[in-house]
């Protein structure tokens, strides 16, 4: 089913919009919270608590063109935040060494003085993004945003996982270098 | 605000266009893309290449394989006892030898009685009928039930679920628990007898992938240590861990199996292999008085001439379907055991018409009388992929990436097994047989599947409709199709 009509299901308070969304998107959103968990049944409760999510914020939103980006923000808090409540540090183990990667190349929470700046450094990161190469851009959010392993994205682009691992590097080098020159402290 | 919420703020505030983008990310339009551009930087060095490429094939090297796939027995074979594995340096398979904190615990022993040999005849019989269905290239054929059945085993252990009921049901004929199994087969390898004349050894093993974040659980690994003596390893899964592997089985197959896996792909966490080793004088050799080539009529019906062996045994079989015999190695506890079917024409039918029932009752039956007989020498290797043949069988979750429940092995990522390869050889000759088989269950990281599966290959209904209105201009069905 075409993503309008299932916004227009949960509009009209249809519940099949649940149903339409699980099978359109399910196993996806899954995978996300997969990747940040590394646990199935937990992935799944993710994955049911995103469609109540959903189901509670349509209306008043309206995701339309971008319900799938849209459902995927929330499996993805949820994940996060699944992630920390959980007490097993194996279960934590990939979103702190994605945390471990990243602060190499933004400024600590404590350098950002207000949520203005924080929406600053989002727009720095949009733009830094949008002057990638598609291949690089798409390497880079499949690690930060979806979390993808390094072997599943060799996979996925047909790269060894060095070149990976070489790409993400020096994008965030990349990124560094490009707050460094807005004033940022790294 | 804490560094892991800052990081999921920014980056997880990327715009929607970028992150549509990555979601869906095409691989292989981007793996082609990359193909033509290499292809046409590489253009002009690839028509040089291609000439040279061209010239070198021309070269008479390479062996060329006698098989020519029509089941004819008595080929010369490569691999062979010339190449064995004297100079192996690989340690001696024992879990204390190779990480010293998964040493051997006594476990339960259980000896063979009915109900395990019911269940064994059962299982070869039918790993047999099956390979024998499925294989449409070599019909001449060896598997060794003992050794898929234990390297399978071995993986077992760390299933759970309806992936351990269906590895049970498919191994043990729905009458034996793993527990069982694991009783049972510890103490029948431990049992069976080994000599100077007539040795027959086995080997355990399990490699695991200490890349990333992989952990095996460790129950699973004293387990197997306890039960099956297996020989632990960790090892990076790189092209040193393949030859590690392959002299292994090198070494424990007298180098009769001197390679086992051509590589590891990148989401392989684990491979767990048997092997099995079989090296026997005939108690009575046969006569050798130069070579004796007599006819042998083919599976495809044409008659090649073959070097054949001549001698007397006093173990005849005979029921309704076949005649045979049994021949006895230098000690008595092995024989081997022929069989050849009453109905000339018709090999196929009699491999179906077979069943564990059937042959137990055949060689208890076996009549002690002065029997003539005469046998091809031969020696082959045979290669199966088991995968396809466990899943006819039963064995259908522990193969599914989305299904198989292998926790016990692992509970940090989803794991299936991938493959299933078994690999065997023969000599048999006028002073004995050696054989040998390997089994390797490689088990892989399985993701769950980002996808879902709709394959018309049963009667469906179908429609065209207009998209804008949603009605169906024309809607049918297919429910069958003719040959």
């Amino acid at each position: 089913m075409e993503d309008d009509k299932i916004i227009e299901l949960y509009l009209s308070r249809d519940e099949s919009a649940i149903r339409e969304t699980a099978a359109k998107y399910g196993a996806r959103l899954r995978q996300i919270a997969f990747a940040v968990l590394q646990d199935r049944g937990a992935a799944e409760e993710c994955e049911n608590d995103t469609y109540r999510q959903a189901w509670n914020r349509i209306p008043p939103n309206e995701p339309r063109g971008c319900l799938f980006e849209y459902l995927g923000r929330i499996v993805r808090h949820l994940a996060i935040d699944e992630c920390r409540r959980a007490a097993a540090q194996k279960r934590r183990a990939v979103y702190c060494e994605l945390t471990q990667e990243m602060a190499e190349c933004l400024p600590g929470p404590e350098d950002v003085e207000s949520r203005l700046e924080a929406q600053e450094i989002r727009q720095i990161l949009s733009d830094f993004l949008a002057g990638c190469p598609q291949e690089q851009r798409a390497v880079f959010l499949r690690r930060y945003w979806y979390f993808d392993s390094i072997a599943g994205i060799s996979r996925l682009f047909g790269y060894r996982e060095e070149k990976v691992k070489s790409i993400l590097f020096r994008m965030r080098k990349a990124l560094k270098k490009r707050l460094e020159k807005e004033g940022y402290t790294v | 605000m804490r560094a892991d919420d800052f990081m999921d703020d920014i980056v997880g505030g990327a715009e929607e266009k970028w992150v549509r983008e990555a979601g869906n990310i095409d691989g292989n339009e981007i793996r082609k893309k990359r193909r033509i551009r290499m292809w046409s930087r590489a253009a002009a060095a690839a028509a040089c290449l291609g000439l040279i490429i061209f010239a070198v094939s021309r070269l008479p090297f390479g062996r060329q394989s006698a098989d020519n796939g029509s089941g004819a027995v008595g080929r010369e074979t490569s691999g062979g006892p010339e190449s064995t594995a004297q100079d192996s340096v690989i340690p001696k398979a024992q879990a204390a030898d190779l990480l010293e904190n998964y040493t051997a615990n006594p476990v339960e022993k259980k000896e063979p009685d009915d109900a395990f040999i019911r269940a064994g005849y059962d299982w070869a019989v039918r790993l047999f009928q099956e390979t024998w269905r499925q294989e449409t290239e070599q019909k001449t054929l060896l598997v060794s039930p003992l050794s898929v059945a234990t390297a399978l085993a071995m993986t077992a252990n760390g299933a759970r679920g309806n992936t351990l009921r269906e590895m049970e049901q498919v191994l043990g004929g729905g009458s034996l628990t793993l527990s069982d199994l694991n009783a049972y087969l510890h103490t029948y390898l431990k049992s069976l007898p080994s000599s100077e004349r007539a040795k027959c050894v086995f080997a355990d093993g399990i490699w695991f992938n200490d890349r990333g974040g992989f952990t095996a659980e460790e129950p699973f690994l004293q387990r197997n240590a306890d039960y099956f003596d297996a020989a632990i390893r960790k090892a990076p899964f790189n092209g040193d861990t393949v030859r590690e592997i392959n002299q292994w089985a090198e070494q424990h197959t007298d180098g009769m199996i001197p390679e086992l896996l051509k590589e590891l792909d990148d989401s392989g966490r684990m491979v767990l292999v048997n092997a099995l080793a079989f090296d026997a004088e005939w108690r009575e050799p046969f006569e050798e008085h130069g070579e004796n080539r007599q006819p042998f009529t083919n599976l495809d019906g044409s008659t090649v001439r073959t070097p054949t062996m001549g001698g007397e045994t006093y173990f005849y079989l005979e029921d309704d379907s076949c005649i045979g015999f049994e021949k006895p190695y230098a000690v008595d506890t092995y024989r081997f055991v022929a069989l050849l079917p009453k109905d000339e024409t018709d090999f196929e039918g009699f491999i179906a018409g077979l069943s564990g029932e059937k042959l137990a009752a055949l060689r208890e039956a076996a009549m002690v009388e002065k029997t003539v007989i005469a046998l091809p020498k031969f020696s082959y290797d045979y290669t199966v992929e088991l995968p396809a043949v466990l899943k006819t069988m039963g064995m259908r979750d522990a193969f599914d990436a989305a299904r198989a429940d292998l926790s016990g092995i692992s509970r940090s990522e989803p794991l299936y097994i991938s493959k299933v390869l078994h690999k065997t050889h023969i000599d048999l000759d006028s002073a004995g047989t050696r054989a040998a088989a390997v089994t390797a269950v490689t088990v892989n990281f399985g993701a769950m599947p980002d996808y879902r599966v709709v394959i018309l290959n049963r009667p469906f209904v179908y429609m065209i409709v207009d998209t804008a209105a949603g009605l169906p201009v024309f809607i049918g069905t297919v429910t069958g199709f003719s040959e």
